[in-house]
């Protein structure tokens, strides 16, 4: 899975002023825009961070959301979500090495 | 002939010119900053290169060099819309950009050229303290050190070598200065957000002190270096740093970690005086 798209609009976000003034406005409206699969979107909608994280979006580049307070997240929820995201991933790669032994 | 005077190496973080503006003289950024600055305009460099990691700025994943030298005429920055670092121009040096290009080609790094930038806080932070007129040329020397995969240690070695043996050779009189900009550990944006490694950065430090850059190649592959933060890839700009100083102790490194104004941050602050 490329998450390409999604790494570019967070780029987008943090060096086109224009580009993240109309995102601001309208986020729905300019992520119909980009050529993203249906999880990426739905992901994206939800400031699903933790989702996007686990599907290889780049953290430097995503935590742009959380310093421009888009998609409905803030520094907190941003770092807690991307956390849960990778504990859960952490804790069942645990399981299942063990399940291995 | 041109001489190799100064190797500085200085973390990057986009709030410090804040920070410093806000605090004052007696803050710990601005102290340490001031001694690589008294080192600088000691060494009075006509020529300023600096290794650095561009943090999704001046380069995307359209097209991304593993090594690029800046081939500008000037540049401006930074450009990153969510960070405060002051805005500022910059003057580069083609002549000397150009050549180093056709010198890698002969040494076996084919390194990429970009003859205009828009420059990132990497490079800008560091020489907002050391350099404030920016009117000394600037030539950015970038090595991929944010998105995986990165080149080798080694191989950010021999390219510092590389470099070392092009200033040698370089027909002019010009006294030059190398900078490496980057944190040995640091994660932005992922789930080690806030956490540091202080057994990696102790170690680093220790190595650097020393000058057993040998020992230090050898640990730092991309596994450890990253694991130390997602931004744990910036070592490569001092390991680079260490091939053109020629590898040996610095003459001081200041680690800082846990400073005051920036609690969850460790960074080392180092110069290599290389006149006798």
């Amino acid at each position: 899975m490329s998450t390409y798209r999604v790494n570019k609009l967070f780029y987008k976000l943090e060096t086109d002023q224009a580009y993240l003034d109309r995102f601001r406005a309208d986020a729905p409206g300019e992520l119909a825009r980009i050529d993203l699969t249906d999880e990426e979107r739905t992901a994206l909608l939800a400031g699903d961070v933790g989702k996007l994280y686990l599907m290889g979006a780049h953290p430097f580049l995503m935590n742009t959301l959380a310093r421009q307070g888009l998609l409905g997240l803030n520094r907190e929820t941003y770092l807690q979500r991307v956390r849960e995201a990778a504990a859960t991933r952490d804790k069942n790669a645990q399981a299942r090495s063990d399940d291995d032994k | 002939m041109a001489k190799l005077v100064l190797g500085l190496g200085a973390p990057h973080t986009p709030h410090f010119p804040t920070v410093a503006k806000e605090q004052g003289k007696s803050s710990r950024v601005t102290m340490l900053f001031k001694r690589l600055h008294a080192e600088l305009e000691a060494s009075k460099p006509d020529l300023i290169l600096v290794y650095t990691s561009d943090h999704f700025v001046s380069f995307f994943f359209d097209n991304m060099p593993t090594f690029c030298v800046g081939a500008f005429d000037a540049a401006e920055g930074p450009r990153e819309l969510s960070r405060s670092t002051p805005h500022y121009r910059v003057t580069g040096h083609p002549p000397f950009a150009h050549a180093l290009f056709e010198y890698g080609l002969e040494c076996g790094f084919d390194l990429a050229a970009a003859e205009e930038l828009v420059l990132d806080h990497s490079l800008l932070v560091p020489l907002h303290f050391l350099t404030p007129k920016m009117n000394i040329p600037i030539v950015p020397i970038y090595i991929r050190g944010l998105a995986e995969p990165l080149p080798k240690a080694d191989r950010c070695f021999k390219l510092g070598e590389m470099v070392r043996r092009q200033i040698d050779r370089w027909p002019g009189a010009e006294r030059i200065a190398v900078v490496a900009s980057g944190s040995f550990s640091l994660e932005v944006g992922g789930p080690k957000m806030g956490w540091i490694d202080y057994e990696w950065f102790d170690f680093v430090v220790e190595r650097i002190r020393q000058g057993n850059t040998a020992d230090l190649l050898r640990r730092a592959t991309t596994r450890r270096m990253v694991s130390a933060g997602n931004t744990g890839g910036e070592l490569l700009d001092w390991i680079a740093l260490l091939g053109t100083v020629g590898g040996g102790a610095a003459t001081f490194i200041e680690p800082d970690s846990q400073p005051p104004e920036s609690p969850r941050d460790a960074h080392a602050y180092a110069a290599w005086r290389l006149e006798a």
